[in-house]
């Protein structure tokens, strides 16, 4: 293990006592309790993390916190995940991590040959050149060559992911000055306060400066004012948190990184909040000049936030480059804590004096109307030039590891660009702040534009109380706690360095690899507004969304135009602001909650008998066939049919859909809702109908029973069972609230066990009932309530594969005892279970309707065949007019027919085209249903056909994928043609 | 590890769905010797049953089992009787519905996994009822003071679902 070289002796907020052992790209190294994966690496002198995304440039640190570009590390071994940020990576014993996008290391990387080549790679390269055969035959290469980490193979073990939802008065985001004072103040008032940070301490800014608050240090305050928080039970913080996404409504989503259950590896909250306090700070941006981007280039708010929160000098001997006054207090921080200031290069002409003078005092030299103009070493930094901005080829080098940068601070508008809210240019801060808000958003802090510490605490107290108060609870803001005077900020733009020579490449986006030049070319190519140079650069894409190189790029492209930043405008800034791990946004599902699907109180006993289980419609899982052993499915479907035909099938019929509807305009109610007649229908009988929508097209069909004068029992199919049951509701609440009905579901109040076949009467006599079931007693189309094997049912006599059919009823706890019933008293006749391929089969033959085959959403009755099922004299009913005006336009329709192959053993696909002649060209209808009928000897096949009812007996040719079938039209039904099978 | 949470399927109960006009169902429940919610979305007990206004013109009825067979002919009696021409209809729905218990101390912990529902007292008062959306289905919960925690119904098909759910959301391995 090496000895931590770069680690203070004191301060920072760091556990010294609890040291931890880690690894990166295998070497041993230590660090602390409360050190960051990227503090730790500073504190043993490593700079070099990682390597470009697109050049494969060795990158460093630039930022301590979300803003950083470069630090992506992969977490290896149980911990396995990609991209993980090490300025926000908590150090943990035995963490083991490495760099990524470097083969085989960051030190030696093949992917660095891409620098020898990278003037042939400038944005916009790969959609000009990978164009032929297709950009697809290069994607696989390009990714691997592009990407950064790896996704991890396995789910973590012995943890999982985490979703929920959460309600609050308030929310909070961020807990430096602004948002601490915020909540404090709301939670006062009574609020539920949800405060969330992404630090993985509290303070903010206050951690990274050396700042007094009623004369004390000022993380006494943050200490005092968290525990008061946390001692609140309205409270809820969330430290090494982001909010991620501000959705409308106030709706956010927040990524809790280290939840408090060690079981659970991230959660995602999803937050409905009444208000919103946006207390998120500002973010330091860099500067633009060559070789920007080597190892020991950093943020000077980053380097002050080592200094102070971590206790890591980033560096021996310093450069600072800025062109605003706060990299003075940083500098002296730097200083203080043992980093030989060489220079700090000010790009003003006339830097304040008494920052000057300041720097004078501890003999640091400024350079006033200076830049720098390259960085040298490599990989780390060695040297820096300097020149006059007046003559840029005036260089002088100066020796140095470290290369501060401050060029201005943006606040952080991410949050309230997603919640809508458009930032505007702020001349004198040179950069956007936050103009309308159209959500109930407060702001406070250095996101308002607001730099000094008074105005933070003052604007979050204020803030607190204006989200408190709209929340419902008295508030009135806090007193703050007393600090120093505030420091003014003045800043003068500089949005690049560009030294005359060579060109070497200065970096405005860091993460995406886009440069100046990059932005150069792609007004010059014609991209001038900012989401167009986005695109084609992606400058602020990626991990880091570029909240370090977008205000850079926004100021470099305005210079190049011409034209002042606020006329250029941002891009839209879109979720999420930080990067969210899949697991967290899906959270823990294990495979049988990945999809709902729905049982009935046989199911187990499918299950248990073999059934091929699969969706049925409206998240039903149903027995498809019950295959015996060595049986194929074919075979199995060709056993149960015939038993259908020959004897006797059992099936589960629970999942059709039921209704009661109930009340004195029922058959009114009907009338409106089906195509035919209801009134004249007798209590006990019951009457098929068909439902269309309100453009006269087929909706759904079923039976329904009158149970007695104003009492009906309406049944639809199964998978439109939800649509029917919204139609209902909608007309009863909507439409037609006049009538005085009330529909209820009933579907799974009862369990359908449907006993068919010529036998069918005798398993129900063999099982026991008082109900008699001789057609003369019990005739098609009726319902008779009574007893089978002892228990209470209702049997419906209705058919749906054509045979002597029964639906047997009974409430749902009785399912299982009645199927089970059936299945004894139906042996000696020899009862097959019967699933939905073999009832699909039964159907075909029968000519009848299936929803999702010829009932395809294109279809209107007559299409069917089924005209005499619209009631000619009724008034009305829904899709009437519909109907009515499409039938009165007399244009050829595709038509319900069936189709015969000549050899009687063609199959092909549902869905397979009809064209005229078998020419490749537009169809005239498809296949709907093909099936082998083990009763015909042959195949039998339905579909829709243009004009299909005047086209019986001709010849037409079928287009299954690659062949061409020929087939006869005929009428579409081939078993029973009479029905006395299924009456009698 | 896992929340400390109990999730117990309750026994089948008796249940009506009650749909018609507000004073037709008052007038129902009242009929049969039960108090009506006065408030949407909240219950009242009367004894071991529970009536639940769940609904612009929609209740619950809850009651034992053992009571199903006299209610669901009361019921009849008073409908059939058209209550004086309002409107009222209930449904015996006591095989629909599957309920749960779930309580003890972490049970917020679970249900927020599921439900956008805000629970916390007293936001979802002790006397509050309503229909949420829990993992994906729809459900009736309603507050269980004895439980410390809460009572959900769903549909019956979906029992074996939510089950698993809340076990997974509790912490279970599934």
């Amino acid at each position: 293990m090496s000895a931590e070289a770069m680690r203070l002796s004191q301060g920072g907020v760091i556990d010294r006592s609890r040291p931890l052992r880690f690894r990166f790209n295998g070497a041993e190294l230590s660090g602390f309790a409360g050190d960051t994966l990227a503090s730790a690496l500073l504190a043993n002198d490593v700079h070099l993390v990682g390597r470009s995304f697109k050049y494969h440039r060795p990158r460093g640190i630039l930022g301590a916190g979300y803003e950083d570009t470069g630090a992506l590390v992969q977490l290896v071994g149980t911990e396995d995940a990609p991209n993980r940020l090490a300025t926000r990576l908590p150090l943990r014993e035995g963490l083991a991590a490495k760099s990524v996008n470097c083969w085989p290391g960051p030190r030696f990387d093949l992917g660095a040959a891409a620098q020898l080549v990278a003037r042939l790679l400038p944005a916009g390269f790969y959609y000009k050149t990978f164009m032929w055969p297709h950009w697809h035959a290069f994607e696989p290469f390009i990714r691997r060559a592009a990407g950064l980490g790896t996704a991890p193979r396995r789910a973590p073990v012995d943890l999982h992911y985490e979703n929920r939802n959460h309600h609050c008065d308030v929310l909070v985001a961020g807990a430096g000055p602004a948002g601490l004072m915020a909540a404090l103040t709301a939670a006062r008032a009574g609020a539920r306060v949800l405060l969330v940070d992404d630090g993985l301490a509290p303070g903010g800014r206050l951690l990274a400066e050396c700042t007094m608050l009623d004369d004390r240090p000022a993380l006494e305050w943050v200490a005092r004012t968290v525990a008061e928080l946390d001692a609140m039970p309205g409270v809820v913080r969330l430290q090494d948190a982001s909010v991620w996404a501000y959705h409308e409504h106030n709706f956010l989503n927040v990524v809790e990184r280290s939840p408090r259950q060690k079981w659970i590896a991230q959660r995602n909250w999803k937050i409905r909040a009444g208000q919103v306090v946006l207390a998120t700070g500002a973010l330091e941006r860099p500067l633009v000049f060559p070789n920007n981007d080597r190892p020991g280039v950093m943020l000077a708010s980053a380097a002050q936030c080592f200094v102070n929160a971590y206790a890591v000098r980033p560096g021996r001997r310093a450069v600072l480059f800025t062109n605003n006054d706060s990299a003075y207090a940083a500098v002296l921080d730097l200083a203080d804590a043992g980093v030989e200031i060489m220079a700090l290069v000010d790009a003003r002409t006339d830097p304040p004096a008494e920052l000057v003078a300041r720097l004078g005092g501890r003999g640091i030299e400024a350079l006033a109307g200076h830049a720098v103009v390259d960085v040298g070493g490599a990989p780390r930094v060695h040297d820096v030039d300097v020149a006059p901005l007046a003559d840029l080829s005036a260089r002088r080098r100066i020796p140095c590891d470290l290369v501060c940068l401050s060029g201005g601070w943006n606040p952080t508008v991410h949050l309230l660009s997603q919640s809508g809210g458009r930032p505007r240019w702020a001349e004198s801060l040179q950069t956007f702040v936050p103009d309308a808000m159209p959500q109930r958003t407060h702001l406070a802090g250095a996101v308002t534009g607001a730099f000094d510490l008074a105005s933070c605490l003052r604007q979050g107290a204020a803030a607190g109380a204006t989200a408190a108060l709209a929340a419902g609870f008295a508030a009135t803001p806090l007193a703050c706690p007393a600090q120093a005077p505030a420091e003014p900020y003045r800043i003068t733009p500089l949005w690049f360095v560009a030294p005359p020579g060579r060109r070497t490449k200065a970096f405005v986006d860091l993460q995406s690899d886009v440069t100046l030049d990059d932005l150069r070319l792609a007004i010059r190519e014609g991209f001038s507004a900012i989401e167009h140079v986005k695109r084609f650069t992606t400058a602020g894409m990626g991990v880091d969304q570029g909240k370090t190189g977008n205000v850079n790029v926004i100021g470099a492209v305005a210079d190049v135009l011409g034209r002042r930043p606020g006329d250029i405008g941002t891009t839209t800034f879109r979720p999420p602001y930080v990067p969210v791990e899949f697991g967290a946004i899906a959270a823990k599902r294990p495979g049988p909650l990945v999809f709902l699907y729905r049982r009935t109180p046989m199911t187990k006993w499918h299950e248990k008998a073999g059934a091929v289980m699969y969706e049925a419609g409206a998240r039903w899982r149903r027995p498809g066939y019950y295959p015996r052993s060595g049986e194929t499915m074919q075979q199995a479907i060709d056993r149960e049919c015939c038993a259908v035909r020959k004897a006797v099938g059992i099936y589960d019929g629970s999942p059709l859909g039921k209704f009661e509807i109930a009340g004195p305009d029922a058959v009114r109610f009907l009338d409106l809702m089906y195509t035919n007649a209801w009134g004249d229908l007798a209590v006990g009988h019951g009457r098929y109908g068909m439902m269309l929508s309100d453009d006269g097209l087929v909706l759904d069909d079923g039976v329904s029973f009158r149970t007695g004068e104003d009492r009906w029992l309406m049944m639809s199919s199964t998978g439109g069972a939800d649509a029917v049951y919204q139609r209902l509701e909608q007309y009863t609440q909507l439409e037609w609230p006049e009538l005085r009905v009330v529909v209820t579901p009933v579907t799974t109040q009862w369990a359908n066990a449907t006993v068919c076949g010529p036998l069918a009467r005798e398993v129900l006599r063999k099982a026991g009932t008082d109900v008699d079931l001789d057609p003369r007693a019990f005739p098609f189309m009726t319902f008779r309530e009574g007893k089978v094997a002892g228990l209470p049912t209702r049997i419906y006599r209705v058919t749906y594969t054509g045979e002597l059919s029964f639906e047997v009823n009974v409430a749902g706890r009785h399912g299982l005892a009645l199927w089970q019933a059936l299945m004894d008293a139906g042996r000696e006749f020899g009862i097959e279970p019967v699933g939905s391929e073999a009832n699909h089969v039964l159907r075909v033959e029968k000519g009848f309707l299936s929803l999702g085959h010829e009932v395809d959403g294109t279809t209107d009755p007559y299409d069917l065949g089924m005209g005499w099922i619209v009631g000619k004299s009724k008034s009305d009913f829904i899709g009437k007019r519909a109907l009515q005006i499409r039938r009165g336009q007399g244009t050829a329709r595709r038509e319900l027919v069936g189709f015969q192959f000549d050899d009687g053993t063609t199959l092909v696909p549902e869905g397979s085209p009809i064209t005229p002649g078998g020419a490749q060209g537009d169809s005239e209808g498809y296949v709907s249903a093909c099936v082998w009928s083990e009763a015909l000897g042959r195949t039998a096949a339905l579909g829709l056909l243009l004009d299909g009812r005047r086209r019986f007996g001709e010849r037409i040719w079928i287009r299954p994928p690659g062949r061409v079938v020929a087939a006869t039209v005929v009428k579409p039904a081939f078993y029973d043609l009479g029905g006395q099978r299924m009456r009698g | 590890m896992a929340y400390r949470c109990e999730i117990a399927k309750r026994p089948l109960e008796a249940l009506f769905d009650l749909r018609g006009d507000a004073a037709a169902a008052t007038a129902c429940l009242e009929a049969i010797g039960l108090t009506a919610p006065t408030r949407p979305n909240s219950f009242v007990v009367s004894g071991d049953a529970t009536a639940f206004w769940i609904g612009p013109r929609r209740w619950l009825l809850r009651a034992a089992l053992a009571r199903e067979a006299a209610l669901a002919g009361e019921f009849a009696r008073l409908l059939t009787s058209r209550l004086d021409g309002r409107l009222a209809w209930a449904s015996l729905v006591s095989d629909m519905y599957a309920g749960f218990t779930v309580g003890g101390a972490d049970v917020l912990d679970v249900l927020a996994q599921g439900s956008p529902l805000d629970l916390s007292p007293p936001r979802f008062a002790a006397d509050a009822s309503t229909m949420t959306e829990l993992f994906g289905v729809a459900a009736l919960v309603h507050a269980d003071a004895a439980a410390q925690g809460f009572v959900i119904h769903v549909e019956s098909s979906q029992a074996q679902f939510i089950e698993r759910w809340l076990g997974s959301a509790r912490g279970d391995r599934t």
